[in-house]
Order: structure tokens, then sequence, then C-alpha cells
């Protein structure tokens, strides 16, 4: 059993060093960076890496207010449906610009959390958010014979979705296609009804800032502003055409209330002076470790090492996205795990004084120094679960990187190290107390009793 | 050898006030100093190969419409300018006449607050604070409900710990913010979460200590009890202070950096040298209270 389980702590600690290891900067020999596979004839590629916060590779970021109150009155859509379609759209306009790894999040129902990596224009990014999107209609133009020549016009004035409600899919026919359901709201109806006598049995094309997003045939003169598109949908893109026509307009204005723009220089600048102090950080841990512990020592430092390559894993793997507070609740949360292997350690060194052997010794330590590990750390988690709740941004990133971190590190502290102890004391050459940092000779210990001749 | 932890009481109590009524005095007359994310607008970070005078700057500030520009000098050729909410568009004109007029301007960071949303963040700062500490009594209470009632008593004893280092934190920061300004802003509220947890993190450890320690020792007086787990306790949280003061010493945010090392110091002495001195005071005023006079431990009675 015993055996089982160290062979499951073998494959956790070899699976995190090779989800650690940066294939992006070192692709041999590794062919792709993440997971590849192939199954049944259906390549799938996921990407695994480090994700930098705005503040570790600079950006831009703004935190935009929904104003429903802006809205005319008699809007029934609930404030998550706006959130919802707002960040859509905002999403849809950040891909047509190619920014890579952007962050859109609502912070609660009236707000929402934009990064995005690599913008530094900051009019841009706000424009971008907040401008209101313009969805027409145009016609084609005819040549001389009245065939559509496959370019098109906007009408006099533009006929925009400004008054278009909200689309959706439903099923029609013997086979249950899929279409496209619509409705121009007055005054735009009977314009809608002109257009299709106009324009019959020819196309129209339908654009969202100015791209085309579908060309439908118009069938049949309308007599209503109600109307279906059909075509050879499946659901799905029956459905992505819905949306597109839908999410093309914010639904709900938005106020920019807070922005802040991050230069990279300063950022990667930080990135390094950081690394550099956690390594050294780590090093002399593990020095003193080894030193004032000794074999225990130097198991804890084994443990360490499993217990940072296990934590780096899952922030690439869930993924975290790793900012300079963030790294802040990482370093942190190494401490607790030191802080863990001290609790026992010394526990173990008391118990070994008294005179017990190594075997109950390590049984006793770790019985002993578990509810001041277990109570301690839960103490940490419980405030992080705070912070993640209440916080935004910097705050979140510190609080999640410290929860993952104080329970990878408890797992590690009670299990792994223990793991490795036991395994050790199978060893006769490692059984010599001095290797545990106890005299040959147990001493007359007191086995925690406080001494008599001490009076309050 | 044992060190007299709990006799001397009174006087570790002393030491912890002389070092809280100076910064308290400073946070009563509002030293601590909200940076844009607690009261909005816009502060600007410029970079500059060799920058120019405040006053020049204040300035180039006023002729962009913003005299009330407050410029501030900071290391490595750094100026930060504060000023009311500016518009994306007010930034980029700064930024254009600033390049035109300084030909070793660099860039800058800039970041903006509206002050409706700064207020939010300070109720959530302060909600935050208050609701980790009420579930941290009831944590500590639930860990040592062997104690029965008096369980609470180790739950507010540690809340009186992690008050003091909050408090010497946010007084040292309302002296600095009153002498130099420094101003305070979410990573400084991480900061004070961190230190939260570390101190009760420590206080814990060594409360553990006390109620093994009780358990051994039934019938024991309660002080030498404590005088003993204390001892006990020591080595580790000496190495694990000189351990977080390293990791943290050494990083690159300065002012979060220096709340933390602080806190840190301030959360081993506390629970060192207050938090179970509070528990040590506590049973000392029952019995008297009580007219017995005696002092037995205060667990195994509860528990009897």
């Amino acid at each position: 059993m015993n055996r089982a389980w160290a062979w499951v702590v073998v494959v956790i600690a070899l699976l995190a060093v090779w989800v650690d290891i940066p294939k992006h900067q070192f692709p041999f020999p590794f062919d792709c960076p993440g997971i590849c596979y192939t199954l049944g004839g259906k390549a799938t590629f996921i990407e695994i890496k480090t994700h930098l916060g705005l503040d570790l590779q600079g950006g831009t970021q703004l935190i935009l207010q929904l104003r429903p109150d802006k809205l005319p009155s008699g809007t029934t859509t609930s404030i998550d449906q706006l959130n919802t379609q707002a960040r859509i759209v905002i999403d849809r306009r950040i891909n047509s610009l190619g920014v890579s790894e952007p962050v859109i999040e609502s912070l609660g129902a009236d707000k929402i959390l934009l990064q995005l990596p690599g913008v530094s224009d900051l009019k841009e990014a706000q424009d971008l958010a907040t401008r209101q999107a313009f969805l027409e209609i145009k016609v084609p133009d005819l040549d001389a014979n009245g065939q559509a020549t496959g370019t098109y016009h906007s009408l006099t004035p533009p006929l925009t979705g400004a008054n278009l409600k909200p689309t959706y899919v439903e099923f029609q026919g013997a086979g249950s296609q899929p279409v496209v359901h619509f409705d121009f709201g007055p005054p735009d109806d009977q314009r809608w009804v002109q257009l299709s006598k106009d324009f019959l049995n020819k196309p129209v094309q339908i654009t969202l800032d100015g791209k085309e997003i579908s060309a439908p045939r118009i069938n049949q003169i309308f007599n209503s502003g109600v109307g279906i598109i059909e075509g050879n949908f499946t659901t799905q893109s029956a459905k992505n055409l819905s949306t597109l026509l839908n999410s093309g307009a914010l639904p709900v204005p938005l106020d920019v209330v807070q922005s802040s723009r991050v230069e990279p220089t300063l950022g990667q600048d930080s990135v390094r002076r950081s690394l550099v102090a956690g390594a050294i950080g780590l090093l002399l841990v593990a020095l003193f470790m080894i030193l004032y512990y000794r074999l225990p020592g130097i198991i804890a430092v084994l443990a360490l090492l499993f217990y940072t390559a296990l934590t780096y894993a899952i922030f690439r793997l869930i993924p975290v996205t790793l900012t300079l507070a963030g790294v802040a609740g990482f370093i942190l949360s190494i401490g607790m795990a030191v802080d863990a292997n001290v609790l026992t350690f010394e526990r173990l060194k008391e118990e070994l004084r008294n005179g017990k052997s190594l075997r109950v010794a390590l049984d006793e330590g770790r019985r002993r120094a578990f509810p001041s590990i277990l109570y301690s750390n839960l103490a940490t988690i419980l405030t992080a679960l705070i912070l993640f709740n209440f916080g935004t941004g910097t705050v979140k990133g510190f609080a999640l990187t410290l929860i993952v971190g104080v329970v990878v590190s408890f797992f590690t502290a009670v299990f792994v190290t223990q793991m490795l102890l036991h395994g050790a004391i199978e060893f006769a050459s490692l059984r010599r107390r001095r290797l545990w940092g106890v005299e040959e000779r147990p001493t007359d210990g007191r086995d925690g009793r406080a001494p008599a001749s001490v009076t309050a | 050898m044992l060190f007299r932890f709990v006799e001397r009481k009174l006087w570790y109590f002393a030491l912890s006030a002389l070092l809280i009524v100076p910064g308290a005095f400073f946070l009563a007359i509002g030293g601590l100093k909200p940076g844009i994310e607690f009261k909005g607008g816009t502060l600007l970070d410029l970079r500059f190969g060799s920058p120019p005078t405040a006053s020049e700057l204040h300035d180039v500030f006023g002729t962009l419409g913003h005299p009330e520009a407050v410029i501030q000098g900071a290391e490595g050729g750094r100026m930060e300018v504060r000023t009311l909410t500016l518009t994306s568009d007010e930034i980029g004109k700064a930024d254009s006449t600033l390049k035109a007029k300084y030909p070793t301007f660099i860039g800058d960071d800039a970041s903006t607050v509206s002050p409706s949303f700064s207020a939010e963040l300070v109720t959530n700062a302060v909600r935050s604070i208050v609701f980790a500490s009420v579930l941290i009594v009831l944590l500590i209470a639930f860990a040592f409900r062997e104690f029965g009632l008096s369980a609470f008593r180790y739950g507010i004893a540690a809340i009186i710990a992690l008050l003091h280092d909050a408090l010497v934190v946010l007084g040292l920061f309302a002296i600095l913010g009153y002498f130099l300004n420094v101003e305070i802003d979410s990573l400084f509220v991480t900061a004070v979460l961190t230190i939260i947890g570390f101190s009760v993190h420590d206080t814990i450890v060594v409360f553990d200590r006390i109620r093994e320690n009780l358990h051994l020792n039934r019938g024991e007086a309660l002080n030498p009890v404590i005088n003993y787990s204390i001892m006990q306790t020591l080595a580790r949280s000496v190495i694990l202070t000189l351990l977080a003061l390293y990791l943290f010493g050494g990083y690159s945010m300065r002012t979060f950096a220096l709340a933390l090392v602080v806190g840190i110091v301030s959360g081993t002495y506390s629970s060192i040298f207050n938090a179970s001195q509070i528990i040590s005071l506590w049973q000392e005023i029952e019995d008297r209270f009580r007219h017995r006079g005696g002092h037995g431990p205060a667990g195994a009675r509860a528990t009897a």
C-alpha cells in the first residue's frame, strides 16, 4: 500500500515536471507546446503555458461599469444578461483586433474587467470597449440588366440594426431545419417591406462595422418586419449568426471607472528581480534546512522541490495568471510549506530526545504537529478565500496563488514528507541518530512536562 | 533556562502600547494617505533619463489645464504626478507634450480610478478585514473546542494579537503618509491581510502547544505551562521569521515589502509576547474575581 502511494507521488512529480518545462523556449525534443494527440482522425491541441499578468508583460486594463440607467425606460433585460451580451460584443471586437489572451470577466453583475496585454494605447482600448457598434443592411448594386453585381451600397438613410429586435434560432420544415428568426421594429419594418419589393430574388448584405457577416437572398415580398433567414445552417452556425446579429451593438452604455496602463519593460525588470530573489531565497532555505535538520532537512528539500514543481504545474494548467502580487502569494505559500516541515521536525527531534525509536518518533511527531499545521493552514486559506471574494485584480491573483500554494503545501508536508521519512528509515545506514540531528544516546527528556521547579 | 514570558507580561504590553500609540495618533489625525485606487483620480508614473524639477513639471501640467497636479520625485529618475481624473485624450496630450519638451522622457504608466469605484474598494477592504477576523475567532474556538466556552478566549486573544499587528503596520504607514506622503493601495491591503494570516498562523502554533501541554500536565498552573510552551515553539518562530524576512525583504515592490517585513516582525512579537499573556491575564482576572486566589489551568478545568 505504501509502495503504491510512492509510485503515485513519483508519477505526479514526473507529470508536473513535464508540464513545467517551457516548451515554447525549448522546442526540442518537444514537438508541440502542450498536449497534442490525434484520436479517430481528429487532432487535438491544448496549449500549456505560463500566463503572465498585465503588470509582468505590459498592457492596458479597464474596468467598465454598465449603465442600464442610461437605457430607454421600459427595458426589461436583466443586468446579468446585459453583462453577458456586452462581454460577447467586446470579445468579438477584440478578436478582430488580434490581441492575444485578452481577459474579459464580469466583476459582480454590473462591472466588466477588461485586460488587453500588449495594447498600450489607452484611447484605442477605451474606444474598443465603449463604442456603440453598428449593424447595417446594405442593398446590392445592380447592372444595366437589373442583375446584382456582387457589390453593395447603403440606403439613404442607412437601414441599421437600431430597431432590430433580438433574433433567435427556430426550427422549420420537414427536416426541422434551423433558421434565424428576425423582427424589425417600426419604423424600419416598413422600410424592410419596401426593400423586399425592390430587391426580390436578390441578395442583401448584413454588415457589422462595415464587415459582411451574411448575405442572404430575399425570397419573398414581406408584409411585415418579421422574417427568417434560411440556409444550410447547422444548429450551431444558425446560433452563431443569431449571436452576431444580436451582439453587434452594445446592449447597454458602458462607462470606464478604472483604467491603467503598464509599461512592459518595467514588468520584465520586476519579473527578473523577483525571480532572482526567489531563487536565492529558496537556495538559502534549502541550505539551512539541511544544515539544521540533517537527513530530514534533505528530505524536506526534496519535498519542497516536489511542491514547487507541482504548484507551478497547477498554475500553468488551471491556468492561474501570475502577477507580482501572485508571485508574493506563491513565495508566502513556500514559507508555509517550510513551516509545516519545521513543525514536524521539531516534534520529531523532541520525541527522539525522549528516547523513542525512529519509527515511533516519526508517527508521534506527525500526530502531534498535525493540529497546528491543519489549523494554521486553515486560517490562511480562510483569509485567502475572503480576499478572493472581495478583491479585484491584483488582490484576487494573490489570493488564488496563496490558496493553491497552501493546499499543495499541506498535501506535501503531511503526505510526501512523511512518506520519504518512512522510506528513509527502511535503510539501516540512514537510521543513525546523528543523521536525524540528535545525539546518539537519548538524554533524559521531559516529554513536554513543565519543570516542577518553576512556579507561577 | 526558562525565560519568564508570562510574569513580565505588563512590560510586554507596555512595549506594544509604545509602538502602537504614536501610529494610532497619526492614524487618528488622518495620516494614512489613500492612493488613487481609494480616492479616485489619475496617477502618472513618468520616467526620464534625467528628470526635470517638480516645479517645471507642475507648470507643464498647469498649461495642460491641471494646476491641481501634485508632483513627487521617485527613485530611478521617475516622477509621480497625481491629478484629478484625466480622460484618455488628456493623458495622450500630456504624453506628447512631455515628449516634445523633454528629449529624455522615456514613457509612463498611467492609472485612473473613478471616485465611485474607489468608494466600493474601500468598503470591500474594510468588510474583508472584519469578515476574516470573525471567521478566525470561530476557527480557533472550534480548534480549541475541548476547552468549552474558554475556547473563545483563545480566539479573542488571537484577534487582539492580530489587531496589534494590523495597527502597527497601519500606524507606520500613517506616519509615513503624514511625513513622506507615502500612499496606500490595494497591494497594501493585500499586505495587511497577509500579515493577519501570518499572525494567526504563528499564534495558533503557540496556542496548540499550550493546549497539548495542559493535557499532558493536568493540574499544573497555567502560567508555567504557557512559559514552557513558548520556549518549545521559540526556535520555530525565530527560524520562520528570519526566513520570511529574507524572502520578502528582497521583493521588488517597496511599500509592499516594507509592510510585510514590519508586519511579520510584529506578528512574531505578538505571538510570543502578547497572545498567550492575554490568556494568562484573563485567567488571573477571573481568579481574582472569583476570590479564589488559585490559578488552575483554564483548559483543564473547563473540560472537567
